[in-house]
């Protein structure tokens, strides 16, 4: 368990800057999803936390002690890969003693930590399985094991639920959750998936183009974001121009009256309404602009048609101020 | 029975099979059972084969070569795999057309070129005589390491692609996975990379040992009178000595000798699945 900077790290393919110049500190047993579309150098950060990436530039630290010229083996990770990666050749308990064995745990403790581990992810069962015996999720849940059991110092997620399905993936998000909590391991989790970062996390740290664009809580991110790539990465977002300055309304914070409802910011005709069962999505065409409303249905309010000429209102809290307007 | 005419679309492929694999295998089979003299059934074939030390000790000798020329294969054909999956990937279409130029040149013109190559006062004893070595000459034309020089040369490109193909599926992430795991390049590939791509080195080995079981081209042009094999013994009875029923029998004992060896390196293979 290690408190992690990344100082000025910068990762170059030929011409091409993957990553930029990223400066970062993540404090010990923290959480920290590292969000962003793909190609934004997400994952080659975490292969340089990892290793197996040498920077160009720039360094990364374990608890102020430079990694940099560390070997991968000698880094004590744990590292959890998309395709999961388990060893097909040994069983379940084999995968998980792997570990131990390369950190020469004596030999008549590996079964009792191999069978703690397991128990962990609720993999106990199946011990004696190879992995291809096993479903996606299973895979994973071991995958997690042979990770954790190593007590790393660092716990690195490569976009490791994006192949499990729906239903799966927000069970396995929760059960992370717990198990992270319980070893309180600084964990990094990379992600394309803004709703997978924002349940999971303690901090997000969105990426583009090389370059950190913002760093908080999922609350902040999300309630404050920086600029419009965030605000329009992070959920959904009506961009508002006045007076040479851009802000952000989400648009759960937009309120659809008829027109000419007191307070009205932008009136037009709504083009689509799409029910999605605790919510329905109305985008009402302004001429110069659309605006995106979402309505809850809890309040009772007036369901409005197609074509309906409405009045968008939103109060002055919910103008997010964007440092800076992008064309 | 209905007319399936699906079913009769393989047809002339099983007629095919049938006249020149099963038919001539038959015959061959009948033929070893036949006495040379009178043409009645008899076993005298195979007790002449097994009651004469001679042929045993060449049938040991053939193993051994072929088991040479499996383990000189192999010990070219894994590095060379192994730098084509893992290491030189932009390499991979020129070292792959370099190995298998072998497979595409004429069987006489490869094996007279490695004569000309290894005699005596031929191109490869010339350079060592660059350097004073050699100058009587070499002496390894028509000795054993000849034809497993030869042998080798025709054989290994077949194990290289096996190994190969093993190396080239296994996903990169397992390796990085094991190094995360604390274990070196070198445990790495002892446990991880090593024992996945043992499929592909026992169909490997399985590819190079059986045909150099019954090879006979080489043995008889590189090896000279060092060279004979099973596979020359067998030759000489259909066109030497016309000894069909006698040849025939050594032919299936090779055949069952091919078999048995299949079915070990199967077994083997058992152990390495990784359902």
């Amino acid at each position: 368990m290690a408190k992690v900077e990344l100082r000025d790290l910068t990762k170059i393919y030929g011409n091409n800057t993957v990553v930029d110049h990223i400066n970062l500190e993540v404090e010990d047993g923290t959480l920290v999803s590292v969000l962003g579309p793909s190609g934004c150098g997400k994952t080659t950060t975490l292969r340089m936390i990892a290793g197996f990436e040498m920077p160009e530039d720039g360094d990364v630290l374990f608890d102020g002690q430079s990694v940099g010229k560390v070997a991968v083996n000698k880094r004590n990770i744990g590292m959890v890969f998309q395709s999961y990666a388990l060893f097909p050749h040994m069983t379940v308990a084999q995968n998980v003693a792997y570990g131990l064995e390369q950190h020469a745990v004596p030999k008549q403790e590996i079964p009792g930590r191999v069978q703690e581990a397991l128990e962990m992810v609720h993999m106990e069962d199946y011990a004696k399985r190879k992995p291809k015996q096993l479903s996606g999720g299973q895979q994973q849940r071991v995958a997690l094991a042979r990770a954790l059991v190593i007590r790393p110092r660092v716990l690195l997620l490569d976009e490791c639920l994006s192949a499990l399905d729906k239903k799966l993936r927000v069970e396995m998000q929760s059960e992370l959750r717990r198990i992270l909590e319980e070893t309180k391991v600084t964990t990094f989790f990379v992600t394309h998936d803004q709703e997978e970062a924002m349940t999971l996390s303690d901090r997000i740290v969105v990426m583009r183009d090389g370059i950190v664009e913002q760093t908080g809580t999922p609350f902040e991110v999300y309630e404050r974001p920086a600029s419009r790539f965030v605000a329009g990465f992070l959920g959904k977002a009506n961009f508002i121009e006045r007076d040479g300055k851009t802000y952000a309304v989400r648009p759960e914070k937009v309120k659809i009256g008829e027109e000419g409802t007191q307070g009205a910011r932008k009136t037009g005709v709504i083009s689509s309404l799409v029910y999605s069962g605790n919510l329905t999505t109305c985008t009402v065409d302004c001429g110069d602009m659309e605006i995106l409303a979402e309505i809850s249905h809890i309040d009772g309010a007036k369901r409005f048609e197609r074509g309906d000429r409405v009045s968008a209102v939103w109060s002055d809290d919910a103008e997010i101020l964007l440092e800076e307007a992008e064309a | 029975m209905k007319f399936d005419r699906r079913q009769a679309l393989t047809w002339p492929s099983m007629i095919m099979l049938f006249l020149f694999a099963l038919l001539p295998l038959v015959i061959m089979l009948v033929t070893s059972f036949q006495s040379d003299t009178t043409g009645s059934f008899t076993l005298e074939n195979y007790e002449r084969f097994f009651s004469n030390p001679t042929y045993l000790k060449l049938t040991g000798k053939t193993i051994v070569m072929s088991l040479a020329v499996t383990a000189v294969s192999l010990l070219i054909a894994y590095p060379l795999a192994y730098i084509m999956a893992k290491k030189l990937r932009g390499m991979r279409n020129i070292i792959l057309v370099l190995v298998i130029i072998p497979f595409f040149t004429n069987q006489l013109v490869r094996v007279y070129s490695w004569l000309i190559f290894l005699q005596d006062g031929g191109i490869f004893n010339n350079f060592l005589s660059l350097f004073g070595l050699f100058e009587d000459g070499l002496g390894l034309l028509y000795t054993q390491g000849a034809v497993i020089i030869g042998l080798t040369h025709a054989f290994f490109p077949y194990m290289v692609v096996t190994i190969y193909m093993s190396l080239e599926r296994m996903d990169d992430a397992m390796l990085e996975a094991s190094r995360s795991l604390g274990a070196s390049k070198f445990t790495t590939f002892r446990r991880v990379i090593f024992p996945l791509s043992m499929p592909g080195v026992i169909s490997g080995i399985m590819i190079v040992f059986v045909p150099a079981l019954g090879t006979f081209v080489e043995p008889r042009i590189l090896g000279g009178t060092d060279g004979t094999v099973i596979g020359t013994v067998i030759e000489d009875q259909f066109f030497e000595i016309a000894a069909w029923n006698f040849g025939a029998a050594i032919a299936f004992l090779l055949l069952a000798l091919v078999l048995i060896s299949m079915t070990a390196l199967n077994m083997a293979g058992k152990r390495w699945e990784t359902e």
